[in-house]
């Protein structure tokens, strides 16, 4: 068989595009509940999707200590929200972000085995280090910790859940209800860890789960995070709104993987994709129009002013986008940045309409076209070697997810670049991905 | 009254993964059951996640002592179930208070107003089981006293979002108004948090707080400014009384509930020779009541009658069993007896508790 596409969607409250939860078929106080979230997890396996992606933020949107007035909702809880879809689904992957500088690696650990359990195998874990300053205001810290060193005790961390999961062997819960014997601990091997950031001694109450480690997914675009996921990574959840800059990201990560004895070939990236579609080219743009016109350029300044760590809200918004003011301040700034700034000299483009453009697919790629142009640029990435999929993000919800399922997914199949049945239970089997084999005492001896 | 049912995988006796008859780890299947079939009984709450075995016994081997996260664990319960109320035990020794509101909130909101939050120290036996650091493990005063703020900060955030911060009006693009979401600029002993939440305010307002009830003195002093429900095991009717009537004093709108394991039979004589049956596999000191189901609802309406506590929670000896037996034959007997309604009145746990919706300390 050939190469196959693989499709993750991202739930958000409200959806994507920072305006579409103004959408009239939102129903506002429908998108913290159960059902709203059951909904889209429905219409992924309804889709044949590899997972549904949830992102994590620990810290309001806000400017000057007043949450934005114009803005949206960061994504609640999301163990939470995957829990909870988690018995109403049977095959789709359930991917929950969590932060490796605000946890402690044995409680995640525990959490992760405890949902890849409850799901049968399902579950995947978005590292993230954190890239919100105003976090560590909320976590008894002075300031946010150093990326260097986040991505260090990152390391650690993942290391240390590795072990945990890793302390159970196959058959250790033997239930011998004859002599009495529950758990055959000479099977159950404690993780004695002493290190930088942790110090963890002990094992999970918990047995080797399906997958014996949750998918390990990764987000970070930054030399840092880049090298991170060649450590790490099983899944890249990129931000990429270039073709040829994806080819070389993809390249880059792969090239740096046998460098830590990992197979290239393993590695899947899936950049986040906001489609816009229409049953036409005309009908597609009026629809992306009617959006960035519910789109409050406050919104938008505000998003581009935190992207790039340099206050915009003085400069004119039509005024062209102070690019040489903004490299003077001397911030580290992130690829997505970068390659945003290069646009705005090359076309001009004025404050405003840099806010638009982040604000309207939170820098993530987006495509405005038909179903079938849609397709026909999903598929120049993916043969391209630029992506293995796509993380779609519904500009939003449920019309535009409910709307990728029935129009798009049913062209990816007839090309051949999609499945039309599970082959698999786990997300590991979705993804090609081995199951990693439960080391006899690994760490006991 | 209100009644509750504790649940684990197997039941709470500790022989109790040895008699039904049910695979050593089933994942979350036997508190799906369980939670659905409290449902069906009208229980005000089931409440997940509290400790069945003690360290020392679970790394013997012997007992069932395996452990959910009960945060996941009651996300699931959120989708198998409709109206009863899901409360968690989250030990908050190493927790952090912004997380704590967060996922409270988020749960709160998935479940339409249904979460509790079982607040409680697991102690320095546990956490050596998890960390070797003695720096992390506090002196028990201190331990109590983050314990205290941590819970008084939680609390603030879930206030940080006042009801009319968020707006959501579609028509004028206004999402929340700043006017009424509050940075809460906490700088206490333990925590510095700047807030606000990052979750709009609870159905609840707050979820519902219980604590496991904890001796006369400075402990029970400090846990009554933030307890809604208590979780007690007196060893009498007139121990329960006193503790009571001062958690009362301490705080008037306490519901003081009384928990113990259950071991039903059809008559008195084959409930006696079950429980004989489990203690002879195995050893077991918690409080309990043995007896027929008729005897267990005479039970509860003369320690209710008694003024001596608000309610039960109950822990099935043997999960199967004994839950089915509660919800099956004892709950229609408390309903003859006019001790519990015929079904579910209000849609949050609050409601059924009969405790007030609670209101942001910002909102003027």
């Amino acid at each position: 068989m050939s190469r196959q596409m693989h499709l993750g969607v991202f739930t958000y409250p409200g959806g994507h595009h920072i305006a579409g939860w103004r959408h009239g078929s939102v129903v506002p106080s429908d998108i913290l509940g159960y059902d709203y979230y059951r909904r889209t997890a429905e219409a992924a396996e309804r889709g044949k999707f590899d997972l549904v992606f949830v992102g994590d933020m620990l810290a309001a949107r806000e400017k000057d200590g007043r949450v934005i007035a114009q803005g949206a909702l960061n994504n609640i809880d999301s163990i939470s929200i995957l829990s909870a879809v988690a018995g109403a689904t049977e095959h789709v992957g359930l991917v929950a972000t969590l932060s490796t500088t605000y946890n402690e690696p044995f409680a995640i650990a525990e959490r992760f085995a405890s949902l890849d359990h409850m799901s049968g195998g399902r579950a995947g874990w978005n590292i993230i280090t954190t890239a919100n300053d105003d976090a560590a205001l909320n976590f008894s810290r002075k300031s946010h910790m150093e990326k260097s060193m986040r991505y260090e005790r990152a390391r650690e961390f993942v290391d240390i859940c590795k072990g945990l999961w890793d302390g159970w062997q196959e058959g250790a819960v033997v239930a011998d209800r004859a002599s009495g014997t529950f758990v055959d601990r000479t099977k159950v091997h404690e993780i004695d860890h002493r290190g930088r950031f942790f110090s963890v001694k002990g094992a999970l109450d918990l047995p080797r789960s399906p997958q014996g480690w949750p998918v390990m997914v990764q987000a970070g675009g930054s030399p840092a995070g880049l090298e991170f996921a060649a450590t790490v990574a099983e899944v890249i959840f990129a931000a990429q709104s270039d073709r040829e800059q994806a080819i070389k990201f993809r390249a880059a990560v792969k090239q740096r993987m046998p460098g830590h004895g990992r197979d290239p070939a393993i590695l899947k990236i899936l950049p986040g994709l906001l489609p816009i579609l229409g049953s036409t080219e005309k009908e597609a743009l009026e629809k992306e129009k009617m959006l960035n016109e519910l789109l409050h350029p406050a919104v938008g300044i505000w998003m581009l002013s935190e992207q790039m760590q340099f206050r915009l809200y003085d400069y004119p918004q039509d005024g062209p986008l102070p690019t040489k003011d903004i490299r003077a301040s001397g911030s580290a700034f992130t690829p997505r940045v970068v390659h945003l700034m290069e646009r705005a000299d090359r076309e001009g483009l004025s404050v405003r309409e840099c806010g638009t453009l982040v604000a309207a697919s939170r820098s993530h790629g987006s495509f405005v076209g038909t179903p079938e142009t849609l397709v026909d640029h999903m598929q120049q990435w993916f043969d391209e070697g630029a992506c293995d999929g796509f993380n779609i993000m519904p500009a939003w919800f449920h019309d535009e997810m409910d709307l990728f399922v029935a129009e798009v997914v049913p062209i990816l199949q007839r090309r051949g670049l999609f499945r039309r049945e599970y082959e698999g239970r786990m997300l590991r089997h979705h993804l090609g991905l081995p199951i990693p084999s439960a080391p006899a005492g690994r760490l006991a001896a | 009254m209100h009644l509750f049912a504790s649940l684990a995988a197997h039941g709470w006796h500790p022989a109790a993964w040895r008699v039904t008859g049910r695979p050593g780890f089933e994942g979350a299947a036997p508190f799906v059951w369980a939670a659905r079939t409290a449902e069906r009984g009208g229980l005000d709450a089931v409440l997940v996640g509290l400790p069945t075995a003690s360290r020392t016994g679970r790394t013997e081997g012997k007992v069932a002592g395996l452990h959910l996260d009960p945060l996941p664990l009651g996300g699931l319960l959120i989708g198998a179930t409709r109206r009863i109320g899901l409360c968690g035990y989250w030990p908050a020794d190493m927790a952090e208070p912004f997380h704590v509101a967060r996922v409270f909130a988020t749960l709160d909101h998935l479940s339409g107003g249904r979460m509790g939050w079982i607040a409680g120290l697991a102690g320095p036996e546990e956490l050596a089981g998890r960390f070797q650091r003695a720096d992390l493990i506090l002196a028990d005063a201190d331990a109590q006293a983050r314990f205290v703020e941590l819970i008084d900060v939680a609390r603030q955030l879930w206030d940080s979002w006042e009801d009319r911060g968020f707006v959501v009006d579609q028509a004028t693009g206004t999402f929340a108004d700043p006017e009424h979401v509050h940075p809460i600029e906490h700088a206490g002993r333990f925590f510095a948090v700047r807030g606000p939440l990052n979750v709009p305010r609870p159905v609840q307002g707050q979820p519902v707080i219980l604590h496991r009830d904890v001796p006369s003195g400075p402990a029970r002093l400090a846990a009554a400014a933030s307890v809604e429900v208590v979780l007690a095991e007196p060893a009498t009717m007139t121990d329960a009384k006193a503790a009571c009537a001062e958690w009362r004093a301490l705080a008037p709108n306490v519901r003081y509930v009384v928990r113990f394991e259950v071991i039903l039979g059809a008559t008195a004589a084959a409930a006696t020779k079950r429980a004989a049956e489990l203690d002879a596999l195995a050893g077991d000191s918690r409080p309990r009541f043995v007896g027929t189901p008729e005897q267990l609802a005479a039970h509860f309406a003369e320690w209710c009658t008694a003024g001596a506590c608000d309610g039960f929670d109950v822990l099935p000896a043997a999960l199967p069993v004994d839950l089915a037996l509660v919800v099956d034959e004892v709950v229609p007997c408390l309903r003859a007896r006019g001790l519990r309604p015929g079904g579910y009145v209000g849609r949050t746990l609050r409601e059924h508790l009969g405790l007030a919706r609670s209101l942001s300390r910002f909102a003027a």
